[in-house]
């Protein structure tokens, strides 16, 4: 007889959060910024840890803060303090980071409307512990980087011809500068979400 | 007392909690971080200004500049000043608008508005492989050497006086030849307005 | 019984049958872009023609690789994949590398046409689409090559690419009656004649009004197109051209270089007039061709491209649905726009 799976454990959760509830390629949630930074990997991975570092901190602040926060307020709650996470972490990156905070320019700041934040914050910190809270903003976190490395890869690859900047075609390699804008950043994304629910569905129904 | 006012008050000190804990928080980052952030932001506009004018060893940036009428996209000035704290040119900076965006243009110029280098600072809002093409050296270059004279060629080979735009991006190159005209005019304003400084 | 005295067969309607199909269709406008396709060659050399049988073959493998690998039956027998081929090879310029059209063709029928269900399915013009994606290399379009019949113009290389030098690609050109007219200038170079018959720089196709107008009459006269779409759209640019023209220069002139530059008429007698992508009510065929007409000239003068067809073609394929919708024709006895007459409550009595 198995032991049953506790949902709540940590590789549980990751799983979840990387895989089979995937904020971006399975929810559809935070698409702005993934559509708009992930124009080359470094640039994703960034902007991944940084929305990771904030969801964390986001979801345990809240979680610690869950049994005092009216629910009336609740939503002006939530953004205030996500707000701060944000600003904080804006400062700390142009002080420290300073080319990733100009790659990345005004998609730090919008990291406090990403609906992925708000949406863990009510759907997940609100209602559970912190040390689960914790864990959660990792994992989904963790997903939403994970999102992110799949699609700049492919635009990053097809648009500037190199990975992590390292040119992988050559010298030669005629840039499809398509791929580094809008359209591009759409098709890149519909074909991503596309391949990944093909693979995960085959997965699932092994 | 009523519940609902004792909802209220609770409301009310929660959210002051948070917001004090937030601007703790955030105050806290900004005492750590602020100086760092300012010298990065100097050494940045610092390292631009040596790229086109290398004798320059400390910049000064002229703070009040209404009193010499100015083209509206010039948007700093700074004297260069060499070895041995004299002035010896300027570092004009003027923000046109390119063919999507502002492009950030910084010219480096003699006292009778010779450019001696330019550099683009901020193209990332035109086209890319097209507008942003403007920052290449291939383009900037051109700039090198003109003065009052300066024209813009819209096609064919240029005059002596002129600089051609990059095929396909013409917006782009025009924005740019419109503010390093304004850095030379701003320049020979200036060395007007002050007199004639000679060297 | 004698069977041969009676042989009478009992069938469903229809009891006539046209011999046209899709493929009869395909092969007519094949005919009608054939004589373009031979000018392409005289005015820029042996490479056009070789980019032409490149683009088709391309443009037939992936239709029929793609339909293979999704297990479905193979279309290439309607040929439309090779009208797409051709289509795509005359909007481009004949410098370009092989490579490119490669992706272009794939784009086109892969991404536009197959994915979307494959003929009849697709909702933007496939070769259109095809071109548009080329912009992403942006500056091999910013030079076209001058025809051969100017002077000093060198042969393009027909094995191998031309080089790219400074972002520009090596080739003699020159410059095109589009680029004058963004000016607001009329183009001094070439005259309203050279215009016509096709002595000018540009893609490989649109250069010759002439011999586009003749495959379009053909078209014409066997049924295959209807007249408003290329009307509405050509005079639409031409009357805005005449009662506002971006410059000095008489209105008559303004209207008549601006019909016989660039791709409209290409655009407009083989793009517009898709069947996949076009309105089917009579009604709806004038607003699409008087739409991609407006957006034409609104781009050609305001916009940042010199060239505002192949985006004002794709602008109003995305609006067709509605187009339709709209102009839909009274049921007998309905209310406009198709709809049903509502139903007569109880005791109501019907209008």
């Amino acid at each position: 007889m198995s032991k049953p799976r506790n949902p709540y454990s940590f590789p549980a959760m990751l799983r979840r959060g990387i895989i089979t509830e995937n904020p971006v390629l399975v929810q559809t949630l935070g698409m702005c910024p993934s559509l708009a930074t992930s124009t080359s990997v470094s640039n994703a991975i960034g902007m991944g840890l940084s929305v990771t570092a904030i969801l964390i901190c986001s979801n345990v602040m809240i979680s610690l803060l869950r049994k005092l926060i009216p629910d009336r307020i609740r939503i002006a709650a939530y953004i205030t303090l996500i707000a701060g996470f944000v600003t904080a972490i804006e400062m700390l990156l142009n002080a420290y980071l300073p080319s990733l905070s100009e790659s990345l320019g005004i998609f730090i700041p919008l990291i406090v409307v990403n609906c992925i934040i708000l949406a863990r914050a009510e759907a997940f910190a609100a209602k559970n512990t912190v040390y689960r809270s914790f864990k959660d903003g990792i994992a989904v976190g963790l997903g939403f980087t994970f999102a992110l490395v799949l699609i700049s890869s492919v635009r990053e690859l097809l648009g500037s011809g190199t990975l992590l900047g390292f040119p992988v075609f050559g010298a030669n390699y005629p840039d499809a500068t398509l791929f580094l804008m809008a359209p591009g950043a759409f098709l890149v994304l519909g074909f991503v979400v596309a391949g990944f629910r093909k693979i995960t569905a085959k997965k699932e129904g092994k | 007392m009523p519940r609902s006012y004792l909802r209220l008050f609770q409301a009310i000190v929660t959210l002051f909690i948070i917001c004090a804990f937030v601007g703790g928080l955030v105050g806290a980052v900004n005492a750590l971080t602020a100086d760092r952030i300012f010298d990065l932001k100097l050494q940045k506009t610092e390292a631009a200004m040596r790229t086109v004018m290398p004798s320059g060893e400390i910049f000064n940036e002229i703070g009040d500049v209404s009193a010499y009428g100015f083209d509206s996209n010039v948007s700093a000035f700074y004297e260069a000043l060499g070895s041995d704290s004299s002035c010896i040119g300027y570092c004009v900076e003027a923000k046109p608008t390119g063919f999507a965006s502002q492009i950030t243009v910084l010219v480096g110029l003699s006292f009778d508005g010779t450019v001696q280098g330019v550099v683009i600072t901020d193209c990332s809002g035109e086209t890319p492989g097209l507008g942003n093409r403007v920052a290449e050296p291939a383009f900037t270059a051109q700039f090198n050497g003109k003065g009052a004279t300066l024209a813009f060629s819209g096609g064919g080979a240029p005059a002596a006086n002129e600089v051609s735009a990059i095929s396909g991006a013409t917006y782009s190159s025009r924005g740019v030849y419109e503010g390093v005209s304004s850095c030379i005019r701003a320049a020979i304003s200036y060395t007007n307005a002050n007199g004639g400084e000679a060297k | 019984m004698n069977e041969k005295k009676h042989m009478f067969f009992v069938s469903p309607s229809p009891h006539f049958h046209d011999p046209e199909d899709t493929r009869s269709v395909m092969l007519d406008v094949i005919i009608a872009l054939l004589p373009a396709v031979c000018l392409g060659i005289y005015f820029f050399g042996l490479r056009a023609l070789t980019l032409c049988i490149v683009s088709v073959t391309a443009c037939v493998v992936f239709e029929y690789l793609f339909q293979r690998i999704t297990r479905q039956r193979s279309t290439v027998y309607d040929l439309s994949a090779v009208v797409t081929g051709i289509l795509i090879v005359l909007c481009v310029p004949a410098h370009i590398p092989y490579w490119m059209i490669i992706v272009a063709d794939f784009f086109a029928i892969v991404i536009a046409k197959q994915l979307f269900g494959g003929i009849g399915q697709n909702f933007m013009n496939p070769a259109l689409v095809g071109r548009v994606f080329l912009f992403s290399w942006a500056s091999w379009f910013s030079a076209y090559p001058a025809t051969l019949t100017t002077s000093g113009a060198g042969r393009l290389p027909v094995l191998g690419d031309v080089a790219m030098i400074n972002g520009a690609p090596d080739i003699l050109s020159s410059a095109t009656p589009l680029a004058s007219l963004k000016q607001g200038i009329l183009p001094v170079d070439f005259t309203l004649r050279d215009l016509f018959l096709g002595n000018v720089a540009g893609s490989i196709g649109e250069v010759s009004a002439f011999i586009l107008l003749i495959g379009g009459l053909y078209l014409l006269m066997r049924g295959v197109i209807s007249i408003r779409i290329p009307l509405c759209f050509i005079g639409t640019v031409a009357l805005l051209n005449f009662v506002f023209p971006a410059g000095s220069g008489s209105r008559l002139s303004w209207a008549l270089y601006a019909i016989l530059s660039g791709g409209l008429m290409l655009g407009a007698i083989f793009m517009a007039t898709d069947y996949a992508t076009s309105p089917v009510t009579p009604v709806g065929q004038i607003i699409y061709g008087i739409g991609c007409g407006l957006i034409t000239y609104v781009i050609r003068r305001f916009g940042a491209y010199n060239e505002g067809v192949a985006f004002s073609i794709l602008i109003m394929n995305t609006i067709v649905w509605s187009i339709d919708k709209l102009s839909a024709p009274r049921r007998f006895g309905g209310l406009r726009g198709g709809a049903r007459q509502p139903r007569p409550e109880e005791g109501e009595v019907s209008k």
